[in-house]
C-alpha cells in the first residue's frame, strides 16, 4: 500500500477515526500495531512472518541483553546484520529461477523478495538493542511498545530512523486535543505536494537516463537530466519523509526531520547533515563513534569516514554503484578535511565564496545520484562518459525544457528563496499558500510510480 | 505561532483549493477535450491524439518510428496523414484508426516490424475512453508555447524545403557504429510465433478495413543494404508476404530509390525521408488510378 493510492487515505482515514474514541484509549498502542501490520502485509502477505520473526527475535535479544549486555547485545546486532545481508545479497548468490535446495522451506525462503523497507526497519532493530541496553536506561518496553517502535506504518518503509531513545519515551495516552492539525495538514500537504508535482512528473523526464533510453539523448539533455533526477529523488524522499511525519503528529508521535534544504550545503560535510539526516544520524551513532569516530590519529579518521560511507553505499542495495557511490562521497569528504582544514575562512570573502562553494557541491552531488540512477555499474558509467563526449545521435529525444523548469520549480524556490521572503508570505498568506498548492498537485500531479526509497 | 485558529487555518486552505479546482473543472467540462501532453516532442500520445482530434483524412500511412520519419507536409498525396509511433506498431494504430465512426479512404500499412503487437495501454486510453479528459493547466499551457514556437512548415514552405534536401547530395555522415549495433540486433530472426500471432491480427484488422469500403495497402520502408539482408529482415519479409499474398495490394519502394541515407542506421534521414514520401506518392496513383 503506497502512501499515494486512495486505499492509503481511506486506510488512514478509519484508522484515525478508531484512533481518538475514548473506549479505544487504552488500546491505542496496540491499534496502531495492527494497524501498521495490516499497511505492511496489504499486498505481501508472506512477508508478514518475516517481519515477525525480525521484531520478536529482537526483542528476545533486547531481553537476554538486559541480562548480560556484553553477550547477548552482539549477537542480537549480529542477528539483524544477518536478515539484512540474507535479503538484500542473496540473489548474489542464487539465481531465483532455478534455486533446488532439495527443501521445499530453505527454497520459499530463498524465493522471498526483498521484504519493502528491511534496511529501515533492521536500523530500528539495532537501535533498540543499543539504546535501551545502556546503563541510564531505566524504562523497558513491553513487546507491543517494542512492535509500535518499529513497524510504526508512517515510517516502517522509508523511514525517517528514529532512534529507540526518542520514540519510546512518546508511547503514552494520546488525545486528539494535543494534536497539532495544522502542522499535521501542512506536513502532509507539503509531502504530497512535492511527490505528486514535482517528483512524478520529473521522474517521467528522468526516464530518459535509463539503459538504453539515455542513448537516445542529447549532450545537453543529459546534462539536464542529472540535474533533473536530483530535484526528482529530493522531492520523492523528502516528500515521503514530509508525508510520514505528518501522519506521525496525527497519531501524537513526533518523527525527526529528515532533510535541511541539502542542495544549499556549502561542504560535503554540510551536506551530510542536511540529506537523509536519520541515516546520516544513525551511521554516526551507530558506526562511525564506535569506529573511533575522529578521536585517534588522522588516518584513522578518514578510514573511520570511507568505511560507514562504503557500508551506507552498500546498505542502499548489493551493487557496485550504490558502493562507488558512497565511496565517493567518502573521498569527497576526506578531501574535504584535507584542504578546508587548511584554509582560514574570511568573512569579507564569504558571500563570494560560499555560493560557489554551494554551486560545487550540487554539482558533484548531483553527478554521484548518476549511480543511484543507473545501479548497472557499466550503465553509471557510459551515461556519466556520454555526458563528456561530443554527441552524433541523429535523432535525439528531445525534452521540453520549459515544462522542466516549471516542474523543479518548487525545489529551487524551497532552495533559494530568502527565509525573510518566505517568512513574511507564511505569516499573510500561509493557508491559502497551501491550498493553491493542494489544487495544483491535484489538477497536474505526474503518472503514478512508486516512491525511489521503496526499493531499499 | 498561529495567529490564525485551526478552524480558520482549514477554512482558508480549503477555500483556496476548491476556488481554482471550481473554475478549473468548469472551464475542464465546457472546453474541449485536453490534448495529451508528453514530456518529449513527437511521442505516441500526441501523434494519436492529433489523428482522432482533427478529421479524418483520405488516405492514412501507420506504422512504427520507421514510418514516423515520413513527413506529412512532403507528400503531394493530398488529404494525408502519417501515424508513426516511435517503439509502437501499425497494429495499435489501426485499431485507433478503427475505433473512429469514418475510416480512410486508403490506409498503407507499414510490414517492417511484426514483432511488435497492440500497445494495450495506448489503445485503452483512445478506445476505452481509458483517455482522461482533465486538462492539466501547465502542460496545456507549454503544449501551447511549444505547438506556436515548433509549428510545422507550411505545405508551400515544406515543398521548398523538400526540393532543395533532394537537390543537395545525399549525407556523408558516418553512420557504422549505429549500423553495426543495428546489424546484430537483426541478426536473430524474431519469434515466428509472435510474428504470426501479429500477422493474424492485421489479417483481422484489415478484414474490417475493407467492409468498411476502404482499400488497405502494404510497404516496407527500405532499409540498408546490409539490414534489408538481415535475418530479422528477411523472416519478417516472408511472413508478412504469406499473410498478404496479393502483390496488387504491395507498395514497391525498394529497389528504384538511389542514395538513400539511414543517419542512425535505421531510420531514414530527413532527404531520404523525402525521396521516399514522393516513392510512395506515384506508387499510390499508380494504386488509385482508375484501371
Amino acid at each position: 500500500m503506497t502512501f499515494t493510492s486512495w486505499q492509503f487515505s481511506l486506510f488512514v482515514v478509519v484508522v484515525f477515526a478508531i484512533y481518538y474514541l475514548p473506549q479505544v484509549r487504552s488500546f491505542q498502542v496496540q491499534l496502531l500495531v495492527l494497524s501498521s501490520l495490516f499497511f505492511y502485509g496489504y499486498g505481501q502477505v508472506e512477508l508478514l512472518p518475516m517481519l515477525a520473526v525480525s521484531v520478536l527475535g529482537t526483542y528476545l535479544f533486547l531481553i537476554l541483553a538486559w541480562r548480560s549486555r556484553v553477550i547477548w547485545l552482539p549477537i542480537g546486532v549480529a542477528f539483524n546484520l544477518s536478515l539484512l545481508a540474507f535479503f538484500k545479497y542473496k540473489f548474489l548468490f542464487f539465481d531465483p529461477a532455478v534455486i533446488s535446495t532439495g527443501s521445499s522451506a530453505a527454497d520459499l525462503l530463498l524465493r522471498l523478495p526483498l521484504p519493502i523497507g528491511i534496511s529501515f526497519f533492521v536500523f530500528h532493530n539495532i537501535s533498540l538493542l543499543v539504546d535501551l541496553t545502556k546503563g541510564d536506561q531505566t524504562r523497558h518496553p513491553d513487546v507491543t511498545e517494542a512492535f509500535l517502535y518499529i513497524i510504526f506504518f508512517p515510517q516502517l518503509v522509508s523511514g525517517p530512523i528514529t532512534r529507540a531513545a526518542i520514540f519510546l519515551p512518546q508511547i503514552r495516552e494520546k488525545y486528539l486535543a494535543d494534536v497539532d492539525l495544522v502542522a499535521a495538514a501542512k506536513w502532509i500537504l507539503t509531502g504530497y505536494f512535492f511527490k505528486l508535482y514535482v517528483a512524478n512528473n520529473l521522474n517521467e523526464m528522468t526516464a530518459y537516463m535509463d539503459y538504453p533510453l539515455y542513448e537516445t539523448v542529447r549532450l545537453e539533455d543529459k546534462w539536464l537530466l542529472v540535474f533533473l533526477y536530483s530535484y526528482q529523488i529530493y522531492a520523492d524522499f523528502f516528500g515521503y519523509t514530509a508525508i510520514a511525519i505528518g501522519l506521525g503528529l496525527l497519531f501524537g508521535y513526533r518523527l525527526p526531520i529528515n532533510f535541511n534544504l541539502p542542495y544549499i550545503s556549502a561542504s560535503f560535510s554540510e551536506f551530510w547533515t542536511r540529506w537523509h539526516i536519520s541515516l546520516s544520524t544513525w551511521l554516526r551513532t551507530y558506526l562511525y563513534i564506535p569506529l573511533g569516530g575522529n578521536r585517534h590519529e588522522t588516518w584513522r579518521t578518514y578510514l573511520n569516514i570511507m568505511i560507514v560511507m562504503g557500508l551506507g553505499g552498500l546498505w542502499h542495495g548489493a551493487a557496485l554503484s550504490y558502493l562507488a557511490w558512497g565511496t565517493m562521497h567518502g573521498v569527497l569528504l576526506v578531501l574535504e578535511r584535507l584542504l578546508l582544514g587548511k584554509t582560514d575562512s574570511n568573512s569579507r570573502l564569504e558571500a563570494v565564496v560560499r555560493p560557489v562553494q554551494i554551486c560545487f557541491v550540487f554539482f558533484c552531488v548531483s553527478m554521484l545520484w548518476i549511480f543511484f540512477k543507473l545501479p548497472n555499474f557499466d550503465h553509471a558509467l557510459a551515461y556519466l562518459s556520454g555526458m563528456f563526449t561530443a554527441n552524433t545521435i541523429p535523432v535525439p529525444a528531445k525534452l521540453f525544457n520549459s515544462l522542466a523548469l516549471l516542474y523543479s520549480l518548487p525545489v529551487i524556490i524551497q532552495h533559494l528563496a530568502p527565509p525573510s521572503l518566505l517568512e513574511a508570505a507564511r505569516r499573510s498568506a500561509e493557508p491559502y499558500l497551501y491550498g493553491l498548492m493542494a489544487a495544483l498537485m491535484c489538477v497536474e500531479a505526474g503518472p503514478s510510480t512508486s516512491f525511489i526509497y521503496f526499493q531499499f | 505561532m498561529n495567529a490564525v485558529s485551526p478552524q480558520g487555518w482549514f477554512l482558508k486552505c480549503g477555500a483556496a483549493a476548491a476556488l481554482p479546482l471550481l473554475v478549473y473543472a468548469a472551464i475542464a467540462l465546457a472546453g474541449p477535450q485536453a490534448p495529451p501532453l508528453p514530456t518529449s516532442r513527437d511521442g505516441a500520445l500526441t501523434v494519436l491524439d492529433r489523428y482522432m482530434q482533427e478529421p479524418v483524412p483520405n488516405v492514412l500511412l501507420v506504422g512504427s518510428s520507421l514510418t514516423a520519419r515520413l513527413n506529412e507536409e512532403y507528400f503531394d498525396t493530398p488529404n494525408l496523414r502519417v501515424v508513426g509511433l516511435a517503439g509502437g506498431s501499425a497494429i495499435t494504430a489501426l485499431e485507433v484508426a478503427l475505433s473512429r465512426g469514418r475510416l480512410p479512404g486508403t490506409i498503407l500499412i507499414e510490414m517492417n516490424i511484426l514483432e511488435r503487437g497492440e500497445d494495450p495501454a495506448l489503445v485503452q486510453r483512445f478506445v476505452g475512453g481509458g483517455a482522461s479528459t482533465w486538462p492539466r493547466p501547465i502542460r496545456s499551457a507549454i503544449a501551447f508555447y511549444e505547438r506556436w514556437h515548433h509549428a510545422p512548415p507550411d505545405r508551400r514552405h515544406a515543398k521548398v524545403v523538400a526540393a532543395a534536401l533532394v537537390r543537395a547530395p545525399p549525407s556523408d555522415f558516418d553512420n557504422r557504429i549505429y549500423l553495426e549495433r543495428a546489424t546484430r540486433e537483426l541478426s536473430t530472426a524474431p519469434s515466428d510465433a509472435i510474428m504470426r500471432t501479429n500477422l493474424a491480427t492485421l489479417q483481422r484488422l484489415v478484414e474490417k478495413i475493407e467492409a468498411r469500403g476502404s482499400q488497405a495497402y502494404f510497404y516496407n520502408l527500405p532499409l540498408a543494404g546490409e539490414l534489408g539482408d538481415s535475418v530479422a529482415a528477411k523472416a519478417t519479409a516472408a511472413v508478412a508476404h504469406a499473410g498478404f499474398s496479393d502483390d496488387r495490394q504491395w507498395l514497391h519502394l525498394d529497389g528504384s530509390i538511389p542514395d538513400l541515407r539511414w543517419a542512425d542506421g535505421v531510420h531514414l534521414d530527413e532527404r531520404s525521408a523525402v525521396i521516399v514520401t514522393q516513392s510512395i506518392d506515384r506508387e499510390l496513383s499508380s494504386h488509385l488510378e482508375p484501371k
